[in-house]
């Protein structure tokens, strides 16, 4: 028995990226598609609707004055597809917004979840027919509030601390929580909580050696979680040679449980510079890394077997 | 409304990149080998009589400026390291993008081979000599010695790599202000000292006279005055020594902010390297004459029995006749050879990036693209290179094969055309890549896209800089092993893609999948 796996990660709410990785199953003949998780933007941008009708806004550094609503469908068509959310407001409500963090958080949790409603009846409606499985999973910088929207979807599965069959021999963990960051972002544990909630998981499940752990930080200490090192500004610390530091920035939990249970394959992200791949005892552990700012859907195909991992490649579609 | 509309934006990672905009600039200087007109312009003078060489590296600017421009342009659209191997990839076919950076990457090791020598024999050796130890300078100038001194440089380049991109970008700083210092002393020298006084010091010293060097080479038929004819041969031969100003697309994917960088980079390069040509052949005219560095450049290539120098007549060995202090004529030669390790370094460094960005394609195996962990580098792709650079530089010190690799220039230009081609047809046939690149990608004139533009003039430059590398003058008579050689290595980029790729679709995951375009509608 062959199955193919597609797994992209780290789409920051970039709409293109998400249309890609719905189209990468009939384009890839992938029998599994697998999101990682950070689908939500990080970014806003208000459209000003003024009083003769037209839209004002700065996009990108460009400014844009849009007479009609075509104009604006498309604008906001760009705007999504690197992953900012266009929101039109007045200019009343914009700036409210500018003074009103709490009402920011708001709106953009709104639009945010808007748009992950639109993701999976996207997804519903292209999928379905193919008969192509798609786990769409939530990141350390996604809200708790885009849970339920993926897991109502009659056909998306949300495998967020569940324990899933990829096919008949291969199963799944998924864990969408981060190791604390400067961040602090919404789902960022404590490595205690990490381990513990994957070990939940791994207890539930029946081969281990065939299971596949969605983990969205990637090990400790591998090639694939290095960042730069921040000082307390949030600013890179530079070497000597003016270049920027790299420290590994992984979680110490995930590398333990990793080495303890062995598993098949390890799929992760976070980390988006640090694309690539490393192996911790037998098991093959990917960050295909992530360009969704430039519209690029990388990805990570593999096509496993009863006997383990027959080939792979990275993708950038 | 003209009013400020802030984009409000939550906290989240980003990406960071490690190579600077003036790191790229001086990398991309160092990859075409600065100095090296010292010896390049004697080479033009016999090859092309009439030659105006300063007018030569002024035409030359504006001609890379618009090939610059289009690289530039390209690699702001896909900004990740390979270069024109992943835009052809995307926009061609992958074989072809493999197959145009295969060929790149075999020339540039090859000359980092042939490297070595120019090192020692026109570096290091003559200097030894000036200072008096001519038996030191005659046994390193033998191929054992010679071989010996480009394993230890090889390796310790491999040390330098392993630290990564940023210690690498620093050691090709120290080169480049060394090959900067040795450059200014010689202009500065020859603009004070003025042709007279050389005249003087060449007639006494050299075992030759200054008018008679002149003199000998009229009587050869050689051109007393600038000719138009030789000096479009010469803007050819010019332009080919620019080759390397857009290498910094091969690393775009550690340049930080790339949509500037690449442009200060690649056009920055141009400029600089340029004027150093141009400066170069000026002072060079002023100080030691232009009818004299012509003429004696011609009498050493055609083995005029005048000729009594026991060495070539390049630049820097003539400007110890300029000036009779070692100090001075030390810092010119070590500038020199620094120049030479600089460039070593470079091909060696985009050598590793190739491997890495193929390995990770998985065409290559999977093991090149193994990164240590604390610098980030890519080891196995590294080991690699640099037995292959080995394996180059012994088949210039010990054997005749890489003679016939005369149409380097050609295959390079045939893949630069391959590169517009894509770049002519990247907006139509990539319209998803297209219309969300930065605005100076998508700049218009009238209804064309810019870089189809650019592509196309680059195409038609390439084609002719084809052609020109193939005519005898630059390539010398046809050899049908010679062209074999040099298109061979196209033919085994092309096979070993195709093997990589039948051995993935058996498996199971055609490589063709890795820039499989997605839709993204």
């Amino acid at each position: 028995m062959k199955t193919k796996i597609f797994f992209a990660t780290d789409i920051h709410g970039s709409e293109r990226c998400f249309i890609k990785f719905v189209n990468a199953g009939k384009v890839y003949k992938a029998d599994v598609l697998i999101l990682g998780g950070d689908i939500t933007g990080k970014a806003l941008v208000p459209i000003i609707k003024t009083a003769n009708n037209t839209f004002h806004t700065i996009f990108l550094g460009e400014e844009y004055t849009l007479n009609s609503q075509k104009e604006l469908e498309t604008l906001e068509k760009k705007i999504r597809a690197i992953g900012y959310y266009p929101y039109v407001t007045t200019k009343e409500e914009y700036e409210d917004l500018r003074n009103n963090p709490e009402k920011f958080s708001h709106v953009f949790e709104e639009v945010a979840c808007e748009s992950v409603k639109r993701w999976v009846k996207i997804a519903e409606e292209k999928l379905k027919p193919l008969g192509i499985k798609c786990f769409i999973s939530p990141g350390n910088d996604d809200i708790y509030a885009i849970d339920e929207i993926l897991k109502n979807s009659d056909y998306i599965i949300c495998p967020e601390g569940e324990v899933v069959y990829l096919d008949e021999k291969h199963e799944m963990i998924s864990c969408g929580n981060s190791n604390i960051t400067p961040w602090k972002c919404p789902r960022d544990i404590s490595e205690e909580e990490i381990y513990s909630k994957i070990e939940k998981m791994v207890n539930k499940v029946d081969n281990i050696k065939n299971c596949v752990f969605n983990i969205h930080v990637p090990p400790y200490g591998t090639n694939i979680d290095l960042a730069p090192e921040l000082d307390k500004n949030l600013r890179p610390i530079l070497q000597p040679g003016g270049g920027v530091r790299l420290v590994p920035v992984g979680s110490k939990a995930v590398r333990k449980t990793i080495e303890e249970y062995q598993p098949l394959l390890g799929l992760h992200g976070h980390i988006h510079e640090s694309k690539g791949f490393s192996k911790i005892g037998s098991t093959l552990c990917v960050n295909p890394g992530s360009e969704y700012t430039e519209g690029i859907l990388r990805g990570f195909l593999a096509l496993i077997t009863e006997k383990g991992i027959k080939d792979f490649i990275f993708t950038s579609g | 409304m003209g009013e400020k509309v802030e984009v409000h934006v939550r906290k989240a990672s980003g990406l960071v990149r490690n190579i600077s905009a003036w790191d790229a600039l001086v990398y991309n200087i160092l990859v075409m080998a600065p100095t090296a007109v010292y010896v390049y312009g004697v080479w033009a003078l016999a090859l092309f009589p009439g030659v105006n060489l300063p007018l030569t590296a002024l035409i030359a600017i504006p001609v890379c400026t618009v090939i610059g421009l289009f690289y530039a342009i390209y690699s702001v659209s896909m900004p990740r390291s390979g270069g024109d191997y992943v835009w052809v990839s995307r926009v061609l076919h992958p074989a072809l993008g493999f197959m145009i950076t295969f060929f790149l990457f075999i020339v540039v090791l090859a000359v980092a081979g042939s490297y070595i020598p120019w090192f020692v024999e026109w570096g290091i050796a003559p200097l030894l000599q000036y200072l008096g130890y001519e038996s030191v300078a005659a046994t390193i100038s033998t191929p054992v010695p010679m071989f010996v001194i480009g394993l230890v440089y090889f390796l310790i380049c491999a040390v330098i790599i392993s630290r990564g991109s940023k210690t690498t970008a620093y050691v090709l700083w120290i080169f480049f202000a060394l090959t900067l210092i040795g450059f200014l002393t010689y202009a500065g020298t020859l603009l004070s000292l003025g042709a007279k006084k050389f005249a003087e010091n060449f007639s006494s010293l050299s075992g030759m006279s200054y008018e008679g060097v002149i003199e000998a080479a009229a009587a050869q038929g050689y051109p007393q005055t600038f000719l138009i004819s030789a000096t479009m041969m010469g803007i050819i031969f010019t332009i080919l020594n620019f080759l390397g100003f857009n290498m910094s697309v091969y690393i775009a994917g550690e340049v930080k902010e790339v949509k500037k960088s690449q442009f200060i980079a690649i056009i920055g390069a141009i400029v600089i390297f340029g004027i150093i040509t141009w400066a170069v052949y000026q002072v060079t005219y002023f100080g030691m004459g232009a009818k004299f560095i012509a003429a004696i450049s011609y009498l050493a290539a055609i083995g005029d029995p005048t000729y009594k120098l026991n060495h070539d007549p390049f630049f820097h060995f003539l400007f110890q006749y300029a000036v009779r202090n070692p100090v001075i004529y030390g810092i010119v030669v070590f500038g020199w050879s620094m120049m030479t390790l600089a460039a070593i370094l470079t091909y060696i460094f985009t050598g590793v990036r190739l491997v890495f960005a193929w390995s990770f394609d998985r065409v290559l195996p999977v093991i090149f693209s193994k990164v240590d962990r604390r610098y980030n580098s890519p080891y196995v792709a590294l080991i690699l290179v640099v037995i292959l650079t080995i394996i180059f530089e012994a088949l210039w010190l010990f054997t005749p094969v890489l003679n016939y690799f005369v149409y380097i220039v050609t295959g390079w230009f045939i893949a630069t055309s391959i590169t517009a081609i894509s770049g002519i047809i990247l907006p139509f046939k990539r319209k998803d890549i297209f219309e969300i690149s930065p605005s100076i990608v998508r700049a218009k004139i009238g209804n064309i896209p810019v870089i189809s533009i650019l592509g196309a003039i680059t195409l038609v430059i390439s084609v002719w800089l084809a052609y020109a590398g193939a005519m005898p003058v630059i390539s010398g008579p046809v050899d049908p092993i010679a062209i074999a050689f040099s298109f061979g290595v196209f033919v085994v980029g092309l096979v070993t893609y195709f093997v990589s790729s039948w051995y993935h679709k058996a498996k199971g995951i055609p490589l063709e999948l890795s820039f499989k375009e997605l839709p993204p509608e």
